[in-house]
């Protein structure tokens, strides 16, 4: 799965301690998230797009599409 | 974001980190209490305070594994799948590799005796491998 956290953590000029703070996980998950390493549960991908006030598919999009 | 707790991640975690230590402290110190003291301090003929110790090692045993419980519930669900991969390897590896040594020894290849701390060794050991290769495979260290 692909996902623009990197780039909208960038946008909001987030470090990743500040995003795992606001998104109450280690900064590993978001480091692993954005390199692709791992995919977020959907209560994770739904607390992400509430805070950056965007659609799931806006930040996490299948690879396959 | 903070959840009801009024705690953030890092400060949940360190607390049950700290918690889980001092009960792990508490289960190792009882367990000298229970193995020398009967040697070194109430004599081994004073079967009812060996007991006692035991009892006192098991109720501290039971809040280390309930302190355990309580870190890995407040991990992340990224931590919570290292622990669990960690968890798989050390107990598949302690039965296989147990078993397997187990094999030797009585088909006689081997003549070392090997005890109960040498598992608890060898389970220690592999945890910790496990989680420290893991945490560097997810680019732990990586910079912001």
């Amino acid at each position: 799965m692909k996902n623009r956290l990197k780039v909208l953590r960038a946008e909001h000029n987030l470090t990743q301690a500040k995003l795992a703070e606001l998104l109450d996980v280690s900064r590993q998950t978001v480091n692993a998230i954005e390199k692709g390493k791992f995919d977020p549960s959907l209560p994770l991908a739904f607390k992400a797009a509430r805070l950056f006030k965007l659609k799931i598919e806006d930040i996490f999009q299948d690879e396959e599409l | 974001m903070k959840q009801q707790t009024g705690l953030t991640f890092k400060q949940r975690n360190k607390l049950n980190t700290v918690h889980l230590a001092k009960w792990t402290l508490a289960w190792v110190l009882t367990l000298a209490l229970a193995s020398f003291g009967p040697l070194l301090l109430w004599g081994e003929q004073n079967t009812l305070l060996s007991i006692v110790a035991v009892m006192i090692n098991i109720s501290a045993g039971i809040m280390m594994i309930l302190a355990n419980k309580r870190h890995l519930a407040g991990l992340d669900e990224l931590l919570q799948r290292l622990h669990l991969n960690a968890m798989a390897i050390t107990l598949g590896g302690s039965l296989v590799f147990g078993l397997a040594y187990s094999v030797l020894q009585t088909s006689g290849v081997v003549s070392l005796r090997q005890g109960i701390s040498h598992l608890m060794m060898f389970m220690g050991i592999t945890y910790l491998v496990c989680v420290v290769v893991m945490n560097k495979q997810l680019g732990a260290e990586d910079e912001e």
